[in-house]
């Protein structure tokens, strides 16, 4: 399949993904604060550590000592500024499938572009104060029937494996990057409500109820981090995402008669990574620390996202940008006819 | 006379690039008035290269390097006689009359040249009064050109227009040549612009040129205002007319050094401005600067 | 029924009138009617349909009008309105009445359109290659050299098979008198073809039984005969030749057509972007690493080709794409340069050209045409403006065009200085009597104009898609029957034999 396909599949797979993501962690922290109530701690805000690490978060909320809950809502649900807002994802799954319509089934295609158009409504916002568990569900529901249709209407050739690849890829390095943010959720706090708080971790990731058929109701930090890190049949654990990302690697690179260096680089990493997952053990995470743990995955995925495309999508070295690079050509200089 | 002719062109990157494509405009060329006799074209790195002639029939080369480069030269060494004695004689047969195409092609505006009224009045008192006076009439416009025009470096590039041109009063060979161009057909004299070489009979010059600004040449003699003879410096290729006369065909003008064009000059393309010939133009995927530098040597044999 | 006593000679008596009726008050009015030879008075040929439409009343003649409308949405059937990054989507419009050739009208049709194709194609081998045209006093040069479309550039290129247009739509009118003309030629991109073939299959679905009563000839093979021409034409030593659709990309008008043919001929369908010229090859970027491309069938306009020949600014090209063409090692359908045919001014020649290349008589007439670069037809332009068609010469859509007529003054005015000031620009046409066809206005019939674009391939020989996209002006009275203008579109059958014959 053309190389500008694939990578737009892949990234419209990858942004579908990241909407859910959001929406979810949008959804449980809102409830989180509806439940804290009046409340007033240290851990009371809890928006503002989803701005990340203070080095990633955007400048002119950077300044502010405590950006209010709702100037950080606005940032990662409606910002278009934002490339990873919510609103944003779904305009840039759109672009990226809108340029590939007719590989894509045209069911997927009426549904994203639906989606989309409901987001352009201009009393966005007001809508979305006014009923945010509804318009989170709404979103959510819309990028996951996208899902269900990829899976349904697409025959499972290359270009299904490529929407895979993306979706698994993003939901190994979303659920990485929530644990990191919410592990705040998983000290011990002084009110009681931590098991309100371990669970909303597991909800962020969709997880809860997994969690408890899984684990019943022992609900301990440790076990939270397990589930969401190991679990090998969890489809949301990273563990399974990986093994996920690394079979569809796998059925893409078992059609390629020539293994170029970038691919095959892509193949060893990616299966390094999953090999890492599947042996490694929930104390020792602990123990050597969650952070840094999380950060070296998420590192990981990242190399591994630029090998897949240095290896397949396209050829020169790719700025680590979400949004796709104009692909002109350069003109050279022409030679004056000076004498 | 015979002339050795090398033509080096070097485009440096800031960084690795792929898929350079370029089309280049060297040679070989062979008419009435030159014999192209050896014609060599290397790449490095090592590149295709397809030669092709082109709509305007004139020599053409696909130079394609897929691989990532840094760098792309391109030498291209040249044997040429040339073989026309005394321009000033009418052609002894009567020349071809010009076909449609070639009227539509050498007469009419074109991207480089547009119709430009300042031009049509400067050339308007030359309008030839018959057939005969046209080659003196062009003989007289390339006098003005080279009288009321400097030759400068920098204050054009391989975009000005005419108007530009113009408004200066100054440029280099390429610019003149456009403007001569445009003279000429206010006055309906079919006229074509031709790239290519110019000889100093007697010494082998060494003409250099750096997009960067950094040349280390026995500089130029610009002196304010007009320009004295062949420049025995700097410049890549050279660049002048042909204007079509009844009388004698058509022959070369170089308004850059006021003279008509004969043993000095090697033709290597032509057509209707510099958009149809440039020696060479090009296209690269990646992220990086260029730097073009450009070395014409030539020779004279025997 | 009925007897027929012989083409176009029955009359058919109608059923009583009463709600079962078809249309009852139809009147033809002074046009030429597809349909009625008269009030009341059934075309032979549509006598069956007549029949079958007689037996619905209006609430299910608007029940199939709105399915099939339905099955045109559902399926993305669309083309943009505004380009732009968030262009409007609509679907043409269709009408449930297909509209019936005869046979022998047919022939006439298939013939005419051969002759002329082969006569513009030796035009533009003629203009590429010695020009003898130019000094033959056939016609101005000027007017061939100055042609927007004339590329310079593709001299001396010898196109395989000498074919440079391999897809044409010519654009069909019948006059009062029922005498088909040739209105213009597309010989660029022309595109609707999609419309042709879907129209077809929306009209199977949504009512089949008419399809009983007549032998239609079939339209559904034009991918694949499209397909084998685009082979024919590979680079010699091409063996398995690879085929893509070259598109400007989603933001085009026609971008559904790129795609809905692109996966109807099974080939990749690119952007400019997805290839490369290297050692005078093209190739395209998959994920396999480069794969050679033989032939493009290109939907992009010969400017934005290919930076290093024609505009360099442009994004939608392949560098390096003409040369690699100049020298066989890549095809193209259509060629470059084949506006300089499609040119409304030089149109005016055609009859001419097919005398002066092929030594015949042209089968389907042109429409009257008016120059302004000749004084003697300036002079009727201008006294005449009211009366007359002004079209741009390198406009389409429908747009840059003056319905003298219908015009108000200002309009007719503005038209003038423009003429004046450029009559290069403009040709002249009488405003033409368009024949009509009865549509379905969302309670009853009513009578429309309509044209005809008939699709023509040629490869190692010329093919006439029987049929083609009848194309109407969906507003009672008006002439514009383009879809950017909102035209909408009929079936077009063209029946095997005639009825009864």
């Amino acid at each position: 399949m053309l190389c500008r396909v694939a990578e737009d599949l892949f990234w419209t797979s990858r942004y579908v993904e990241r909407a859910i993501a959001v929406s979810r962690l949008s959804e449980v922290t809102w409830h989180l604060e509806l439940d804290a109530g009046d409340v007033e701690d240290e851990h009371g805000d809890f928006w503002a550590p989803l701005l990340g690490p203070a080095d990633e978060a955007p400048t002119r909320l950077r300044g502010d000592e405590h950006p209010s809950p709702d100037e950080v809502r606005h940032y990662l649900i409606f910002d278009g500024q934002n490339p990873s807002s919510l609103v944003s994802c779904v305009r840039q799954a759109r672009s990226a499938a809108r340029g590939v319509r007719e590989s894509i089934s045209s069911e997927m295609w009426e549904h994203l572009n639906t989606l989309y158009l409901s987001l352009v409504d201009p009393d966005l916002a007001a809508q979305a104060e006014d009923n945010p568990h509804g318009f989170y569900k709404r979103i959510r529901e819309g990028a996951q029937f996208f899902q269900g249709l990829t899976d349904s209407t697409l025959a499972h050739d290359e270009v299904w494996h490529f929407t895979g690849l993306g979706k698994y890829l993003e939901r190994a390095d979303n659920v990485a990057r929530v644990l990191s943010l919410q592990a705040h959720l998983l000290l011990t706090g002084e009110h009681g409500d931590d098991l309100v708080r371990w669970l909303a971790v597991l909800r962020s990731c969709g997880s809860a109820e997994a969690y408890a058929r899984y684990y019943s109701l022992r609900v301990e930090p440790a076990r939270v981090v397990e589930f969401l890190l190991l679990n090998p049949i969890f489809p949301q654990s990273v563990r399974f995402s990986l093994g996920a990302a690394w079979e569809a690697l796998r059925a893409i690179g078992a059609s390629q008669g020539i293994s170029h260096d970038s691919a095959t680089r892509a193949s060893r990493a990616l299966g390094m990574l999953s090999a890492q997952l599947e042996h490694a053990a929930v104390d020792e995470v602990l123990e050597d620390g969650l952070q840094p743990y999380l950060t070296s995955i998420r590192n990981q995925i990242a190399e591994i996202s630029e090998h897949v495309t240095r290896g397949y999508l396209r050829d020169e070295p790719r700025p680590g940008r979400l949004v796709a690079v104009a692909r002109a050509a350069m003109i050279m200089a022409a030679q004056q006819q000076q004498q | 006379m015979r002339v050795a002719v090398r033509h080096t062109t070097r485009l440096d990157y800031t960084a690795a690039v792929v898929e350079g494509i370029m089309d280049a405009r060297l040679g070989p060329h062979s008419d009435a008035d030159q014999r192209w006799e050896s014609f060599d074209l290397r790449v490095n790195p090592s590149a295709a290269v397809r030669p092709y002639t082109d709509g305007f029939d004139n020599a053409a080369h696909l130079i394609t390097i897929s691989r990532a480069h840094q760098s792309i030269e391109l030498v291209a060494e040249s044997r040429v006689e040339t073989l026309l004695d005394d321009p000033f004689v009418p052609s002894a047969t009567p020349p071809r009359p010009l076909r449609p195409a070639e009227l539509a092609d050498y007469l009419a505006p074109s991207t480089m040249v547009p119709r430009e009224p300042e031009l049509e009045a400067m050339a308007a008192p030359y309008r030839p009064a018959d057939s005969a006076a046209a080659f003196e009439a062009v003989r007289q416009l390339m006098d003005l050109i080279y009288s009321g025009f400097r030759y400068q470096r920098y204050v054009t590039t391989v975009a000005t227009t005419v108007a530009e041109v113009l408004r200066e009063r100054a440029g280099v060979c390429q610019d003149f040549a456009h403007v001569l161009l445009g003279l000429c057909r206010s006055i309906d004299i079919p006229a074509r612009y031709v790239s290519g070489y110019i000889v100093h009979q007697g010494q082998s010059q060494h003409q250099s040129s750096s997009s960067q600004a950094q040349f280390q040449s026995q500089s130029q003699s610009q002196s304010s205002g007009v320009s004295h003879g062949p420049s025995a410096e700097a410049g890549a290729s050279h660049a002048w007319i042909e204007a079509y006369t009844p009388t004698h065909g058509w022959r070369g003008f170089d308004p850059t050094n006021n003279l008509v064009a004969s043993q000095e000059h090697i033709k290597i393309a032509s057509g209707r401005d510099y958009g149809d010939v440039p020696p060479t133009r090009g296209t690269f995927r990646g992220v990086a600067e260029e730097h073009l530098s450009v070395d014409v040597v030539t020779r004279v044999l025997e | 029924m009925t007897s027929n006593t012989g083409v176009g000679q029955a009359h058919v008596p109608l059923p009583a009138p009463g709600p079962q009726t078809p249309a009852p008050d139809y009147d033809p009015g002074p046009f030429w009617d597809e349909m009625f030879e008269g009030p009341g008075r059934v075309r032979s040929h549509y006598a069956a349909l007549a029949g079958r439409l007689a037996t619905l009343s209006p609430d299910e003649v608007a029940r199939r009008q709105q399915t099939a409308e339905l099955s045109f949405q559902v399926r993305g059937i669309t083309f943009a309105v505004n380009q732009g990054t968030e262009g409007v989507e609509k679907i043409m419009p269709f009408d449930l009445i297909p509209r019936l050739l005869r046979a022998e009208e047919w022939r006439q049709i298939e013939r005419g359109l051969e002759q002329r194709i082969r006569a513009l194609n030796l035009f533009l081998a003629d203009v590429y290659h010695e020009q003898r045209i130019l000094t033959s006093g056939i016609i101005p040069p000027e007017l061939v050299l100055g042609a927007r479309g004339y590329r310079r550039e593709f001299h001396n290129v010898n196109p395989p098979l000498g074919v440079y247009t391999h897809i044409v739509g010519s654009d069909l009118v019948r006059d009062g008198s029922g005498q088909f003309h040739v209105l213009e030629d597309n010989l660029r991109t022309p595109s609707g073809v999609s419309y042709v073939v879907e129209n077809r299959r929306v009209l199977k679905r949504t009512w089949p039984r008419i399809f009983e009563d007549y032998d239609v000839r079939p339209i559904e093979g034009y991918p694949q005969d499209l397909l084998d021409i685009l082979h024919a034409i590979a680079p010699a030593n091409a063996e398995d030749p690879t085929v893509v659709l070259l598109t400007p990309g989603a933001y085009n008008s026609a971008y559904f057509e790129h795609a809905f043919l692109a996966k109807a001929m099974g080939i990749e369908m690119v952007q400019g972007s997805d290839l490369f010229v290297d050692d005078a090859c093209v190739f395209m970027r998959t994920t396999r690493g480069r794969r050679r491309v033989d032939v493009i069938y290109r939907r992009v306009d010969d400017d934005f080709l290919d930076p290093l020949t024609f505009r360099p600014d442009s994004l939608l090209g392949v560098p390096g794409l003409v040369p690699t063409y100049r020298l066989g090692r890549v095809s193209l359908a259509n060629a470059i340069g084949t506006g300089v045919a499609d040119d409304k001014a030089i149109y005016a020649y055609v009859p001419r050209f097919i005398s002066y290349y092929l030594g015949e008589e042209p089968i389907l007439p042109n429409v009257q045409t008016f120059l302004p670069t000749e004084p003697a037809d300036l002079r009727y332009i201008l006294e005449h403006l009211d009366e007359l068609v002004v079209k741009s010469v390198n406009e389409s859509g429908g747009y840059g065009m003056l319905i003298g007529p219908h015009a108000a003054k200002e309009e007719r005015d503005e038209y003038r200085a423009r003429i004046l000031a450029d009559p290069r620009g403009f040709i002249a046409q009488p405003t033409l009597a368009l024949s009509r066809h009865p549509c379905w206005t969302s309670d009853h019939f009513e009578g429309r104009h309509i044209d005809l674009r008939p699709f023509v391939l040629f490869g190692r020989e010329v093919r006439v898609t029987p049929g083609g996209l009848t194309r109407v002006a969906l507003r009672g009275g008006s002439l514009v029957v383009n879809s950017s203008q909102g035209g909408g579109g009929k079936d077009t059958w063209v029946l095997a034999e005639d009825p009864g014959a």
